[in-house]
């Protein structure tokens, strides 16, 4: 199961895809940009564990926070929460699957029980 | 374009500066960065200030026109802060030569100040997270030690290297800082220290983070042609380059190459016609071990992905292929934020007097380059000595 419905901002002029929010499109200078829904294969690009937070997140942690790309749109990166459980580590490549947003922004867990990618 | 020379410099220690305050730390490094220069304060035609966080930490603000009053500068001057996050020093410089360059000015003060060490660490935390893009990236609990995690994973993953080539830079730049009385830490570390130290954000431990400091740094800038009036060893800056990166992670075309240094750097050689090969001396921002790894390849001196197999080969040594760091660094020197640039300047200007503590022989010519935010911003100047 690939990710879906993830929200991302998309300018209506010229097609350019972005991490919400945006104020103006950098390619066209465009105001009008929408939310729109995407799916496709999440993947870890890079990660890391915090241990030192700010303050606001001091209950939060340890807490896993990767970068993740999306293979159908190059360019597009995620800066998100990962979940992870059990024996399943988190490594780059490895596929995450989207599960929704909050105040804190993105967020994806671990895939489970399928092959590493 | 005028020639510019830097003719005095200034600095207090980098540490824990106890009992002294944003303004006393920050007036006695430009007091002594005048009078190294031999110059009269009313010579002074502009005041620069590069300063992160003095608003949050110590409650103080409008720290250019308190420091300019301070010292007791002209009434009919400019006195402006800059800020940057970690480059506000490097910018702060930058704008100085600018002037000159341009020709609006003559004599220019430059100087960089922070005062961390009497605020919590909650607070420091909080503050120096304050130059990430919170909107968009600093809501998610990444910090500044974790974007630069995120480096140094991707960066292992992409060139086949360990934490043990990564964290070479942290043995290299702490023995370096055992000879420079301006360091907070004067300890030599072992590679095994670094590998077992505490872990802060995985992949980095303990000593892969610079730590905290109060410091001032200041530097006296001057028409080149008048130079010779005021100091036997004047330093020419020969290339300055400012360059934006992105805001976030996230945006970054390539997570393991800063955009802002490489456009800095393009910019400071091309005004300087100097080629990394003609560097003899570098100051660079390790802020943390990654960094330094990736600042050097980005600014010329070793191919993409050979930063850190050439520190853990010594290459970056005194003595090696290229002295990088051999104040310590930030690794050792600690980091006052908004001070860090211009002390950098300090180092090597001292390294091209051939008055350094840790001297790199014969140095000529020097590369400082300064990082601010989740590399969102940079500096690099190119130095030479007459
Ligand atoms: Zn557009």
């Amino acid at each position: 199961m690939a990710s879906k419905n993830i929200p991302v901002m998309r300018c209506q002029k010229c097609n350019s895809y972005y991490v919400p929010v945006k104020y103006s499109c950098n390619s066209c200078g465009s105001r009008e940009l929408e939310i729109v829904k995407v799916d496709g294969t999440t993947l870890i690009y890079s990660h890391t564990t915090i241990r030192i937070p700010p303050e606001v997140y001091r209950d939060q942690v340890p807490y896993d926070i990767a970068l993740v790309i999306l293979q159908e749109i190059p360019g597009l990166m995620f800066t998100s929460r990962v979940m992870c459980s059990g024996e399943n580590k988190i490594e780059i490549g490895k596929e995450v699957v989207f599960t929704g947003t909050d105040e804190l922004g993105y967020r994806f867990e671990l895939k489970r029980g399928m092959p590493d990618v | 374009m005028r020639g510019v020379t830097i003719i005095g410099i200034g600095s207090t220690p980098f540490g824990v500066l106890e009992g002294k305050s944003l303004k006393e730390i920050a007036t006695i490094a430009c007091l002594d960065a005048i009078n190294d220069a031999g110059i009269d304060k009313n010579d002074i035609d502009a005041f620069y200030l590069g300063n992160y966080i003095s608003g949050i930490l110590v409650n103080q603000e409008t720290i250019a026109p308190l420091i300019a009053n301070s010292l007791g500068l002209r009434k009919d001057i400019a006195c402006t802060k800059v800020e940057g996050a970690c480059c506000s020093g490097g910018i702060a410089c930058r704008h100085g030569f600018l002037l000159i360059s341009g020709g609006f000015c003559d004599i220019v003060l430059v100087a960089g100040v922070e005062k961390m060490t009497s605020a919590s660490t909650e607070k420091n935390t909080a503050a120096i997270a304050s130059g990430m893009d919170w909107e968009q990236e600093g809501k998610t609990g990444l910090t500044f030690p974790g974007f630069f995690a995120l480096v140094a994973q991707r960066y292992m993953y992409e060139y086949g290297c360990k934490m043990d080539h990564i964290s070479s830079v942290c043995v290299k730049n702490r023995s370096n800082g055992v000879k420079n009385p301006r360091a907070r830490f004067r300890k030599e570390v072992t590679l095994e220290d670094v590998l077992k130290g505490k872990q802060i954000v995985d992949p980095l431990r303990l000593h892969d983070c610079c730590p905290v400091s109060d410091g001032a740094a200041a530097l006296v800038l001057c028409r080149s042609d008048w130079a010779d009036k005021f100091t036997k060893k004047p330093i020419d800056i020969l290339g300055a380059g400012q360059g934006l990166g992105t805001s976030t992670a996230y945006e970054m075309p390539n997570l393991v190459s800063i955009g802002a240094t490489v456009e800095a750097a393009r910019q400071a050689y091309k005004m300087s016609g100097i080629k990394p090969g003609d560097v003899d001396v570098v100051e660079l921002h390790d802020c943390f071990s990654i960094a330094e790894v990736v600042d050097c390849e980005d600014l010329g001196f070793f191919e993409k992905g050979r930063g850190a197999f050439a520190a853990f080969d010594g290459e970056t040594r005194i003595g090696g292929k290229i002295p990088i760091n051999p104040s310590g660094g930030l690794l050792s020197k600690g980091h006052p934020v908004g001070a860090t640039g211009a002390g950098q300047m300090y180092e090597i200007c001292k390294q091209l007097r051939g008055e350094h503590e840790n001297q790199v022989k014969d140095a000529e010519i020097g590369l400082v380059h300064n990082l601010g935010g989740s590399g969102a911003v940079s500096t690099v100047h190119i130095l030479r000595r007459r």
